[in-house]
């Protein structure tokens, strides 16, 4: 299939899918839209992709009733003009209570062996009950949800089409899985210059930055690395000091306090401010941290270590993090709210 | 006189054989496990076996008075009420000296719930009774979703489960504390156990029963009070295990205190 006709037959399937009510959707397995070389991501056998999942768990993550009283949905902070993140510093959730930690992307979720900043939670199904349940996020309960959204009947309809079974927590954890999975951004200009060779796709400077990115002398892939530009490690960036002890809360291990889940850096230019706590407000800050070498905590990974660079380079590396912005998903109609 | 004689040792051949061969067609349980096993029976006649019913009793106390939620106990001379008290059960064995039986049921043991059903075992003499608090390896990082609302590992409400560090959480208490001596539980306070090295196996050797009929009860007492042994619930308020971890080892070194034979 040439290049215009793949793109005609997303495009058509992007607009069917996002006109038509969920339960009309023709049931068809999920077709990747991936760059050449890329492999899709890992599925469990008990929910494989398809069109119907897909749209019951948008449905659902946009659905403010999985919160206590109805007042914020998964979408609240996972917004996608902001990368599916949020640009307040740490999460918040009903009655305006506040979380501890900055709102993660959910681009390239699917890629991800294990969730949450410490990594403790398997698979993203099981994930999400965790939002859920956190007293400071939607403040419910899953058993409490499920006496609600049994009470549902479109989504007792819905479920049964697309898992054969009535709605429950397996479905809605499944379904808010499936819609979570296709969050995967593949049309960046860095995707178009790289995976499909467009040299034009990266400005001058958003080149320089990639080659630093993937020198020797910053060494930033070995973190930021693959389709994901994460290898998932746990890592301390070198932060001044660290109320939350990150993977520490898990290991109980003092040498594991300020070590977080490398995250992804797609879409990273829209889902300031960074780092685990918000503390940095802009990409050029982050670049200079790192330039830096970091502020010098004890668990400080090595390879934050100080990297002369100067201020072109400087600039260059922030533009070729800008480069990794996906306006093709952000924008696809697939992924926005449901009006 | 000859012809005579054959006439009337046929028909005592013939019931001979008769009666022999009622003999070996007498059917019934033939399972030595099942109570209604039938020694006599040369047939096996599965449907008539049956196997005894094992409940655990288990009566939740606080030291001489009844379990009541809500209201104040003195335990360890401090006021104390319960708002939420329960913990899972996991690794039920029940057996005599040289054999238990594992049965693989999980309980959700809630402190104003007595009669807890944990399946068929054999019949016999049972002189020991194994159980661990906790959930087992085998089932503590499943995915809830997974299980029917009514199971026991379900989603439950309060939760027994944690999400961002995945796994169960074995014991969960909450309620009051009387903190400023004026003899009133008003701080709560809040106990989640949870996590594999928190799950403690327990043996009773002195059970001495027989289970040959269709129920077999076991009366186990669950003394909530002695959970605070060695605790100062007034300064000990919170542990959700990990960030507490001391508290969280003093009250699963309390469940052999707490949990009896009766």
């Amino acid at each position: 299939m040439n290049a215009l006709a793949k793109s005609l037959l997303v495009f058509v399937t992007a607009f069917t899918a996002a006109c038509t009510p969920a339960g009309e959707i023709e049931d068809l397995p999920y077709v990747w839209d991936l760059p050449p070389g890329v492999e899709p991501p890992a599925v469990p056998e008990d929910n494989a992709l398809t069109m119907k999942r897909i749209a019951l768990g948008r449905r659902l993550f946009y659905d403010d009733d999985l919160s206590l009283d109805s007042s914020i949905n998964c979408g609240t902070c996972h917004q996608p003009q902001r990368g599916f993140s949020n640009p307040r510093p740490v999460m918040f959730g009903i009655e305006n209570r506040l979380g501890f930690r900055n709102t993660p992307t959910l681009t390239q979720v699917a890629y991800s062996p294990y969730f949450f900043a410490e990594g403790g939670s398997p698979t993203l199904e099981m994930q999400v009950l965790g939002p859920i349940e956190n007293h400071d996020e939607f403040g419910f309960n899953a058993a409490e949800l499920y006496e609600r959204i049994r009470q549902n009947d479109e989504y007792q309809a819905l479920a049964r089409e697309a898992y054969g079974r009535p709605m429950d927590l397996f479905v809605l954890t499944r379904a808010i899985a499936s819609f979570e999975r296709t969050l995967v951004s593949s049309h960046s200009p860095f995707d178009n210059f790289y995976y499909r060779g467009d040299s034009d796709a990266m400005s001058p400077a958003a080149r320089r930055g990639w080659e630093l990115f993937i020198s020797d002398r910053t060494q930033c892939r070995s973190c930021h690395d693959g389709f994901a530009f994460s290898t998932y490690e746990f890592a301390n960036v070198g932060l001044a000091d660290y109320q939350d002890e990150g993977l520490t809360r898990r290991t109980m291990e003092a040498g594991d306090v300020g070590k977080f889940k490398v995250p992804t850096l797609r879409n990273v230019a829209l889902t300031a401010p960074y780092f685990h706590d918000g503390s940095v407000r802009s990409l050029r800050e982050v670049v200079e941290h790192f330039n830096r070498g970091g502020e010098g905590h004890p668990n400080q990974d090595p390879r934050v270590k100080p990297l002369g660079l100067n201020e072109q380079e400087v600039k260059d590396l922030v533009e070729f993090l800008r480069s990794l912005t996906d306006t093709t998903l952000l924008n696809n109609p697939n992924v926005q709210p449901i009006q | 006189m000859k012809s005579v004689r054959i006439l009337w040792i046929l028909p005592a051949l013939l019931a001979m054989t008769s009666l022999f061969t009622t003999g070996c067609n007498q059917t019934g349980c033939m399972d030595p496990d099942a109570y209604t096993f039938d020694p006599k029976a040369s047939e096996s006649d599965e449907t008539q076996c049956e196997y005894p019913h094992f409940h655990l009793m288990i009566n939740s106390v606080v030291g001489s008075q009844p379990f009541a939620f809500n209201q104040t106990f003195q335990i360890n001379g401090v006021a104390t009420s319960f708002t939420t008290a329960q913990f899972y059960l996991s690794g039920i064995e029940i057996g005599d000296d040289e054999a238990t039986e594992p049965l693989g049921t999980y309980l959700l043991v809630k402190a104003n719930q007595t009669t807890y059903e944990v399946g068929d075992i054999k019949a016999g003499h049972k002189h020991m009774l194994k159980l661990a608090v906790g959930v087992d390896s085998a089932s503590n990082f499943l995915d809830p979703t997974t299980y029917a609302a009514d199971h026991p590992l379900a989603p439950k409400a309060p939760s027994m489960h944690w999400s961002w560090n995945s796994g169960y959480i074995f014991l969960r208490m909450e309620g009051n504390v009387d903190t400023d001596g004026d003899g009133t539980p008003e701080t709560p306070f809040e106990y989640h156990v949870g996590g594999l090295p928190q799950y403690t196996s327990l043996s009773f050797d002195g059970l001495h029963a027989d289970a040959e009929a269709a129920e077999f009860d076991v009366e186990v007492k669950m003394d909530w009070a002695r959970m605070f042994d060695g605790i100062d619930q007034r300064t000990s308020l919170v542990t959700h295990t990990m960030d507490n971890m001391p508290l969280a080892r003093s009250l699963v070194a309390n469940y052999t205190k707490a949990i009896t034979l009766e």
